[in-house]
């Protein structure tokens, strides 16, 4: 699109470079006899000693060159490949080409994995812009790690890169490109070395072919299967739309090929099998969004929770909008409301933000009369020690309490503590039976479950990232139950071989009494996650991670006491029994896999039998 | 962000995504009706005494001949001059090769003066189409009265590879025809066209035979396919049959022929040249595309992609395989909701207008544009007899088994073709698109499925339908998420009213336990967090008394497995399984049709509740505008759904008014309320304009109410629309903020809250009223385009609405209307 809002097309077919007028609805065209398959073009939007307003640079991938056109059509040079000596095993096919004020040229040439080609004014190879990555999955990470060359040629895993299919540049000076690829980069604003500026971001389509930018920076991304989708100028996803479906229906694509946008925000497409341009005006909707985005660049921060709260009448369900609101109360320091917010959008990163901020403002009111209230309650607690040590008078609220903590199952599930403290002599008596019981050893269990429960469920905003709602809570149970009774049943089974002395019973008992320091972690992380944000989240692993490992070693000591095991004899019973349960679970999953289709076949036949007996 | 929130983002914006309008001026689009096409300045006249021709018969308007070696039916209509052929009458003899020959030999006697230039250039100047230059079959398709298409290896073919074969008899090797025109009872309105084919399929050993009855009526004529008469041993392969589909067809590409007289150095010579375009007619197709769609002709230089709809949209039994995916993230297609379509030539000179009066829950309409298969703009209707599916063997549908259906859909095809001419004031039936309309309102008006309402109220209508409740996934099971009590409805009414609206009718969607997507359908089971049976009792009687009608909303088409059991209650695909809808939505992805018998036997099974809580109505979705067949036991086909669709309507209509979600035109009868009705076309790229056809067949026999105006509907652009197009105002309203429902399957409900709306529902209400009010009861007989972007309705009652899009004041002579406003002028 030029300055004169005549769209510039190569057209590829004709071997052309069409302007069309969408006004007048008039086209005009011009080529060169060099010109052979042109797929890219860029119009200069400002003059520089270098260009001049107008100029139209054109990639051309069969004829292997860029051409530069001044404004009316008249060939101004070419340039073919550099003569370079890094470039000369290197095939030139420019695709898509971009040009800034220093006449300085971006070319993505055809296939090139190497990276966007970077050339002088005068078309000497200036080097490589930018490069993709290989973006390997965590398995064929594995593989790559562990396979034999001749084992990950068989796998036939992609170490290419991700090919870039286009680049752009704004009136600024920024350089944009697209690649065709994961969901991985596919965008990226470039600094002036080419590193990307974007952050880690949502990505909505894969096969990017081309990226176009607007005045205020709003990024849009063309997917050939048919999607455009928009991005604000920090990578955050606006929306998408479009799609392919060869029915010949407006909004919809077949081979989506191009994308520009104007001054006015409207989008212009083309699709280079259907070979037609349509073009999509901003809805009161879009347009909102935008301003709104504008404002907030320009610190007009109050204006634009009004457009956001607009975009929200709109769209009730705009996370986009509340998160807008909530970015611009938070500049405004309204952080009660900034919080509100970024908690609907679920962004709990700069949630965790403003509830630093609250918090932060809450010590400073609250600090000294919350550090007063505990010393007065020291004091209180001493005064009324010193007071019932000379006059007993709290001696009916003792009695009460020695009645409770003599109950059996009571005294039972607190013998987990002189565990946790002494497991030693703990388990020991517990092997004796001269302490715990069964009743006691499952309450704890039930404890430990609950507690675990609260620590996956329950945490703060901050800290809980799956839904309450999105949890299959008979899952939840059957996985801590299994686990629980695989181990129980596995180190029995191990230890019955290896001279243990201990029995199921036993085994079970030791570690559900292990599960004490569990519990507390659980329950204490949980709690913290409430007051903590992000940049405490050491503290609750250090806390949770504590109440595990102590749990563990406990189990460790369980196992070694209950069975009279060596320090050696236990670690190798240990081990055998994890690996024992790795074995359990393996069949396990592969005999429910077959019994599942088994019964999947069952039904079907029964199912089919009911539908043609019964009709 | 999740892909729900994702989708609805697209929504919002593909919903009110619009094709370029360059700021400033008015830009028409396919949205809009641009002005009139350009008249036709010569109407050719042919001699049809010669050339094959015989007449059939002659009325006071029309003279029909038949053309028996092409399998032409001729109409002259007497009132225009202008003549209408079922085909386009080529000549296929006349070949290139013969052309060429015919010059080359005309030339030599003209340079051997055994003739003159002018013989010469008679002789020689004769154009050929390029669909004899081309194809052998060229001629056949575009002169036939009917082709057909079926599966041509028969029983032996695993594919089921299909072949046409056309009913004009040119004795080419394909196959052998013979196709006749015979009287019946030597009346001279009553013609018999039997099509009888020889040695089709791939061993060339199969037989078919078509008999069609042709009447030659006061309007035009009418054609009807003999089910009981269709016969051969190719029948159970047979596909579809198209009906005349080169009639009113313009364009084509020929070959020229110029001859050049000798000179003093030269003999005398001809030139050909191929490719050279006709010169394009003005006018257009109208296809019956939501509200209604014009297809003007042009000559495309892209090939663009054929429209192509099912009359009362596609059976997922027959036109999906078990399973159907929901749309992407576009606004849905709309659906063919009348089966009518036509062609207009010229300005408001000539035209007709074809419609299904049996048969139209089998018909398709096709219009293809020029440069797709042929140079020709034609627009034609078939219908569906066979067709092909998946025989699967797994629910996963591994190794699917090409199949056909194993038995023939049942049923007479009958067309009437009505000619029209002149621009109206002759008749109340212009050549065009509103006189297609008003002719097709006359032929439902004749046979009782519309009758004139009069008014109930001095003032246009509203319609505010409540979303109650839907439910959403939780750590056991669902719950239900309430976004409207019965409790707020009253609240919201109250305050509705209290701004002085009265004429209010509301739907109440997921009324009943579990909300919208799990309430069950067959049941009525109330809740108190909703809506106790008392509350809604109360709530429905109250407002009865005001004269606000509340009725409870019911989808009885789409059910799910969470919902209802699906054994006995969700129809079957031929395939064998249950037809799926798969739908990416959450919580419920999966949705099943139900079966037809089990729809109208829930419809009548819970409005004999809703009776005994006295609602005015009933408001009933899904059902309406979609038919399955159910292959459950004896097979429950689409005509047997629309009987017992319309059987449990006429027995409700007895009992209270009918709200009708987008009706399909066999429900008409029973219509009192329209609802969501459609303003748009689905924006083919061939259609070039939308015009309100449904809206003038339906105006004055049954109120209309526009899609909701919570989406994309609000702007002043809108209000002018709802205007232009005779529709009052609808919303979708909630008392709680529609994010309550955010992870519920009613997700696509993304702005209801009251709140937000109270104001748009006083100035959108207040605004078509201002105009529609005045013309309540009265007929509305023409619309035109007076100005690009100016529209000028003209009722019977004296009053002409004027409404300008545009954003400059328009000029009507006494007056002017301001930009983007209406003005009412005559009336009381």
């Amino acid at each position: 699109m030029n300055n004169e809002g005549k769209l510039v097309i190569a057209d590829a077919g004709n071997a052309r470079i069409v302007i069309y007028d969408p006004i007048a609805n008039t086209i005009t065209s011009f080529t060169t006899p060099l010109m052979a398959n042109p797929t890219g073009v860029f119009v200069c939007r400002e003059s520089s000693a270098y260009v001049s307003e107008g100029d139209i640079y054109v990639a051309d991938s069969a004829a292997g060159r860029v051409f530069h056109f001044s404004a009316d059509g008249t060939l101004v040079e070419s340039f073919g490949k550099p003569n370079s000596i890094m470039y000369e095993t290197l095939a030139f096919e420019p695709e898509k080409v971009a040009v800034d004020k220093a006449g300085i040229m971006y070319v993505v040439s055809k296939g090139s994995s190497d990276g966007v080609v970077q050339l002088s004014n005068t078309g000497e190879f200036l080097g490589f812009f930018s490069s993709n990555k290989v973006n390997l999955t965590l398995r064929q990470q594995f593989q790559q790690f562990i396979y034999t060359q001749e084992q990950l040629d068989n796998l036939n895993i992609n170490l290419t890169p991700p090919v870039f299919t286009s680049v752009f540049i704004d009136d600024g000076g920024i350089v944009y490109s697209s690649s065709s690829g994961l969901r991985v980069e596919n965008i990226k604003k470039h600094t002036t070395q080419g590193t990307n500026m974007l952050a880690e971001m949502y990505i909505s389509s894969a096969k990017l072919v081309d990226v176009a930018v607007d005045d205020p920076g709003i990024m849009y991304t063309a997917d050939q299967s048919g999607w455009i989708d928009v991005y604000t100028n920090d990578g955050e996803f606006i929306y998408t739309f479009g799609s392919y479906l060869d029915v010949g229906i407006a909004g919809l694509f077949k081979s989506l090929a191009a994308i520009a946008v104007d001054a006015a925000g409207q989008i212009w497409t083309l699709d280079s099998e259907n070979s037609y341009l349509q073009s999509f005006v901003p809805t009161e909707y879009a347009s909102t969004i935008y301003q709104a985005i504008a404002l907030y660049d320009e610190t007009r921060y109050e204006e634009a929770v009004e457009l956001w709260k607009a975009v929200l009448r709109l769209n009730q369900m705009s996370m986009l909008a509340h998160n807008g609101i909530a970015k611009n109360y938070l500049q405004l320091e309204e952080y009660a409301l900034a919080a509100e917010h970024f908690e609907i959008a679920g962004n709990r990163e700069l949630y965790s933000e403003a509830f630093w901020e609250l918090r932060n403002i809450w010590l400073q009111a609250n600090l000294l009369p919350s550090l007063g209230i505990i010393l007065l309650g020291f004091i209180a607690f001493a005064v009324l020690g010193y007071a019932d040590r000379k006059t007993h008078f709290l001696a009916p609220v003792r009695a009460v309490t020695t009645k409770i903590t003599s109950n059996k199952l009571i005294a039972d599930v607190l013998y987990a503590k002189t565990v946790a403290k002494k497991p030693a002599d703990a388990f020991y008596y517990l092997k004796k039976k001269l302490h715990g019981s069964y009743a006691g050893a499952i309450a704890i269990l039930g404890l430990t479950f609950g507690a675990y429960l609260l620590f996956i469920a329950g945490k703060g905003f901050i800290f809980q990232s799956t839904d309450l709602k999105d949890m299959d809570l008979g899952s939840i149970i059957l996985g801590f139950l299994a686990l629980v009774g695989l181990f129980v049943l596995c180190s029995y089974l191990v230890t019955s071989i290896q001279d243990g002395e201990g029995t199921l019973g036993e085994i079970f008992k030791g570690v559900a009494y292990s599960m004490l320091p569990f519990i507390l972690g659980c329950v204490t992380s949980t709690l913290i996650s409430y007051v903590a944000t992000t940049n405490e989240l050491f503290l609750l692993n250090v806390i949770f991670g504590v109440g595990l490992a102590w749990s563990l070693l406990l189990v460790f000591i369980s196992i070694s006491e209950i069975q009279n095991y060596t320090l050696g004899e236990t670690i190798k019973s240990i081990l055998i029994t994890i690996l024992f349960l790795v074995v359990i679970l393996l069949v396990f999953a592969f005999v429910q896999m077959t019994i599942k289709q088994l019964f999947t076949f069952l039904i079907e036949l029964v199912k089919e039998a009911f539908r043609h007996v019964l009709g | 962000m999740s892909w729900v929130k994702k989708s609805l983002a697209v929504l919002v914006t593909a919903l009110s995504l619009t094709p370029l309008a360059v700021s400033g001026a008015w830009v028409p689009t396919a949205r809009d009706t641009q002005e009139n096409p350009p008249a036709l300045t010569d109407i050719p006249s042919s001699d049809f005494d010669e050339g094959g021709y015989a007449m059939l018969h002659e009325t006071a308007d029309f003279v029909y001949y038949w053309q028996e070696a092409r399998d032409v039916l001729v109409v002259t209509d007497k009132r225009n001059g202008y003549t209408w052929k079922t085909g386009l009458d080529i000549d296929p003899t006349r070949t290139k090769t013969v052309q060429n020959a015919a010059c080359r030999d005309a030339k030599n006697d003209y340079n051997d003066d055994l003739i003159d230039f002018a013989t010469f250039e008679a002789l020689c100047e004769i154009p050929v189409d390029s669909l004899t230059a081309i194809d052998p079959a060229g001629p056949l398709l575009a002169n036939s009265l009917l082709n057909f298409v079926y599966y041509k290896k028969g029983a032996s073919d695993s594919g089921y590879q299909i072949d046409t074969v056309y009913s004009s008899y040119l004795k080419l090797s394909l196959y052998d025809v013979n196709s006749t025109l015979q009287n019946i009872n030597g009346d001279p309105t009553l013609w018999r066209f039997t099509f009888d084919t020889f040695g089709i399929g791939v061993d060339s050993d199969l037989t078919m035979t078509i008999v069609a009855d042709i009447t030659l009526t006061a309007g035009g004529f009418a054609l009807r396919i003999i089910n009981d008469l269709l016969a051969g041993t190719a029948l159970p392969y047979l596909s579809t049959i198209s009906v005349a589909p080169f009639m009113g067809a313009v364009g084509g590409v020929q070959t020229v022929y110029t001859a050049t007289p000798k000179t003093l150095e030269d003999d005398g010579d001809y030139e050909d040249e191929s490719g050279v375009q006709t010169e394009m007619i003005g006018g257009y197709a109208f296809v019956p595309d939501g509200s209604g769609g014009l297809i003007r002709f042009r000559n495309n230089t892209v090939k663009l992609t054929e429209y192509t709809a099912v009359v009362f949209g596609d059976d997922p039994s027959q036109t999906f395989q078990n399973y159907e995916l929901a749309l992407g993230t576009y606004v849905p297609f709309k659906t063919a909701s009348i089966p009518v379509f036509g062609i207009a030539h010229g300005n408001d000179q000539a035209a007709f207008v074809a419609y299904a009066t049996s048969g139209a829950e089998y018909m398709q309409i096709v219009s293809m544009p020029e440069g797709n298969a042929t140079y020709y703009n034609n627009t034609f209707a078939k219908f569906k007899y066979n067709y092909r599916y998946n025989r699967i063997y797994t629910l996963d549908g591994d190794n699917p088994v090409p199949s056909i259906g194993d038995e023939l859909n049942q049923f007479d095809a009958e067309l009437h073709y009505d000619f029209l001419s002149g621009d109206g004031t002759a008749d109340p039936y212009p050549a065009n698109y509103v006189g297609m309309a008003l002719k097709y309102k006359q032929y439902l008006m004749d046979t009782g499925e519309l009758t004139s309402i009069a008014p109930t109220a001095t003032d246009i209508g509203i319609r505010l339908d409540f979303l109650m409740a839907d439910t959403e996934n939780s750590i056991i099971g669902y719950q239900t998420m309430v976004a409207t009590a019965a409790g707020n409805v009253r609240d919201i009414l109250s305050d509705v009213m209290a701004t002085g609206i009265t004429h209010i009718s509301s739907g109440l969607i997921g009324w009943q336990a579990e909300g919208v997507t799990l309430g069950n359908p067959s049941r009525a089971i109330f809740s108190s967090a909703i809506g106790s049976k008392a509350s809604y009792r109360d709530l429905i009687g109250d407002f009865s008394d005001l004269g606000v009608d509340i009725s409870f909303y019911q989808d009885y088409y789409l059910i799910n497995e969470q919902q209802i059991s699906l054994y006995r209650n969700a129809s079957k695909h031929p395939a064998g399984w249950y037809g799926r809808l798969l739908s990416y939505e959450e919580p419920i992805d999966t949705f099943f049709y139900a079966r037809p018998i089990k729809s109208a036997e829930w419809l009548m099974k819970q409005a004999n509740t809703f009776a005994g809580m006295g609602v005015p109505s009933f408001t009933v979705d899904g059902m309406t505008d979609h038919l399955v067949t159910d292959y459950t036991g004896d097979v429950t086909t689409r005509t047997d759904a629309i009987i017992l669709f319309r059987n449990a309507l006429d027995a409700l209509s007895g009992v209270g008014e009918l709200n009708l979600t987008q009706p399909n035109s066999y429900l008409f009868k029973y219509t009192d309320k329209y609802l969501q009705m459609d303003v748009y076309t689905t924006q083919y790229l061939i259609e070039t304009d939308t015009v309100p056809f449904l809206q003038i067949v339906l105006q004055g026999t049954m109120e209309l109410y526009a899609i909701y105006s919570n989406f994309s509907f609000y702007t002043t652009k809108d209000m002018l629309r709802m205007i232009d197009y005779n529709v009052w105002p609808s919303f979708v309203l909630t008392e709680k903020p529609a994010y309550v429902l955010s992870d519920t399957n009613s997700s696509d409900y993304y702005s209801t809250e009251y709140e937000l709306y109270k104001e748009a529902i006083e100035t959108i209400y207040a605004t078509v009223n201002g105009a529609l009010g005045s013309v309540l009861g009265a007929a509305w007989t023409d619309r035109d385009v007076v100005a690009a972007g100016v529209i000028r309705n003209r009722y019977d009652n004296g009053v002409t609405i004027y409404v300008n899009y545009t954003d400059q004041a328009y000029d009507y002579g006494a007056g002017s209307v301001p930009a983007e406003s209406y003005v009412v002028l005559g009336g009381e």
